[in-house]
């Protein structure tokens, strides 16, 4: 157990550094990551008044959690088919690591790399908001803005949300040998996952027939709930420990679930 | 005295979508290899060659039959680190170099990290890459890549070798580099089972020879050819074609 825990975070390491220090796409998609994030600053010459730090709260949220959940997908389906394809696995596979180490290594490297984004761009955005209520351009008094705690939680939801992702990637890398299918496919339920009402929520009640299909949603999508825990932690402060303790569990559940089936799904498929 | 490797009724199928019941692969394949021997495998395209190294390093699972490496299957084998393997198109990542990447296999596989220096520098020697240890995999030749997949295969020091084209695409100096190393890799006590297109010399290397055909093995024993072994080769394959139809 000890030694195959080593075997991943060798595998994760070198990840990591691959992306981090090579992959000259990922180091522009950074690049492109803290641009948009800076660029929230134009949203102060807006007549906002004290709405200004949530807007700029909620635009940042936005801009890192779909990017840093693309260029993750793109980044995990597009070494994993490469690797695959071109036969570089075979090294790994014969004599160094079990099919499960490698996958879960890979996966847990690209997931890493991704979350050290976040958390420069979720560190400037904290800059950005700070500086902006410091210089009192919000007329109205008093601004409040998020604290430590909150930020801690917001960061530590985004990694949740690009490891549930992460999981979902490998998991639909199964269905397809192309680099292109699994991309799409995951984009497409994750961005579903998002976006449809109610479907990340599960305290919204749903009634009629479109009630049934998000609630069929409900269970077949990962829970996505980024949204609504931004509004949450702004208004209401940091999550209570209990909320926390089950918030974590749940997106556990789903990754280790997701990961389970995508190696259920490479067994079979005798990668 | 027990075989290194043993392997009855082996057959091979490959899954089409969820179906089990694609292309037979390998087809009642039985034969045994003694340790230290080399073992040269033969073929056209698509006779199962590949398939047949894969199911033995266990990348592959079989259908029936069974492998046996040293009396264990071949997930123990792996497991207790017996073998290596050299795949038909050898992969690396570019930006590393091969000590570099040498090195982190080595961290993989579990070789002793005092000696970890000191084995990866030796498979460097063995396989003549000295000069190139240090340039990126990404400016190598075909022979060079050819070399760190040999060195990866090796960087262990398995019992077992199997190299699916060693010598495919090298030049004809290092394709006699190449077959000089099996040769002493055999003295050493090493079981090697090699695929390969190439018929020059292989008399001279292999002590057994197992030609497939669709899957099928059609000849299996030492090379003595009186016609020159590109001729017996293709009468066999021919029979076999006879066969079939």
């Amino acid at each position: 157990m000890i030694d195959s825990a080593k075997r991943i975070l060798v595998i994760a390491l070198e990840t990591l550094r691959e992306i981090v220090i090579y992959n000259r796409w990922f180091q522009l998609c950074l690049f492109g990551l803290l641009i948009f994030v800076l660029g929230c600053q134009t949203l102060t010459e807006l007549p906002l008044g004290s709405s200004l730090p949530k807007l700029l709260f909620d635009v940042g949220q936005g801009i890192i959690v779909l990017t840093a959940g693309t260029v993750l997908v793109i980044l995990l389906a597009f070494q994993l088919t490469t690797e695959i394809q071109s036969g570089l696995i075979y090294s790994y596979l014969v004599s160094r690591v079990s099919r499960s180490e490698y996958l879960i290594g890979k996966l847990i490297g690209g997931w890493v790399s991704l979350v050290l984004v976040v958390l420069v761009a979720d560190g400037v955005l904290a800059a950005i908001i700070e500086v902006q209520a410091f210089k009192n351009l919000i007329p109205g008094g008093e601004v409040l803005t998020p604290g430590i705690w909150e930020w801690l939680q917001t960061f530590l939801f985004q990694s949740l949300h690009l490891l549930v992702l992460a999981s979902l990637t490998l998991c639909i890398l199964t269905l397809s040998n192309s680099f292109l299918f699994p991309a799409v496919t995951t984009l497409a339920i994750w961005l579903a996952g998002l976006f449809l009402v109610g479907v990340g929520d599960f305290d919204n009640s749903a009634t009629g027939f479109a009630g049934a299909i998000v609630d069929l949603l409900r269970l077949v999508l990962p829970r996505f709930e980024m949204w609504s825990l931004v509004d949450r932690l702004w208004y209401e402060g940091a999550l209570t420990f209990i909320e926390l303790i089950k918030s974590i569990l749940i997106n556990l559940i789903y990754c280790i679930f997701l990961v389970g089936v995508g190696l259920a799904m490479f067994k079979h498929k005798e990668l | 005295m027990e075989p290194e490797i043993r392997i009855e009724g082996l057959s091979k199928v490959y899954a089409i979508g969820w179906s089990r019941s694609g292309p037979k692969a390998i087809n009642s394949l039985s034969f045994e290899v003694q340790k230290g021997q080399i073992v040269g495998v033969l073929g056209g395209n698509g006779s199962g060659k590949s398939t047949l190294l894969k199911s033995i390093c266990g990348l592959l699972p079989i259908s029936t039959g069974s492998i046996l490496i040293s009396g264990s299957d071949p997930a123990t084998a792996v497991h207790q680190k017996k073998l290596g393997y050299l795949p038909e198109r050898p992969s690396f990542p570019g930006y590393q170099t091969p000590r570099k990447f040498l090195l982190h296999l080595g961290r993989l596989s579990a070789v002793d990290g005092g000696s970890l220096k000191g084995r990866v520098q030796t498979c460097i020697e063995e396989c003549g890459m000295q000069k190139v240890a240090d340039t990126r995999i990404g400016q190598l030749s075909k022979g060079g890549i050819q070399r760190l997949a040999m060195a990866q295969a090796l960087l262990h020091d398995p019992e077992v070798l199997l190299m699916d084209e060693p010598m495919d695409g090298l030049d004809p100096l290092a394709r006699d580099n190449t077959t000089a190393h099996i040769r002493r890799l055999s003295d050493a006590g090493k079981t090697v089972v090699f695929a390969t297109h190439l018929l020059e010399g292989l008399e001279s290397v292999c002590d057994q020879l197992l030609v497939l055909h669709r899957g099928r093995s059609i000849f299996f024993g030492p090379p003595q050819f009186e016609s020159g072994i590109k001729t017996w080769l293709l009468d066999r394959l021919r029979e076999g074609e006879e066969e079939d139809d």
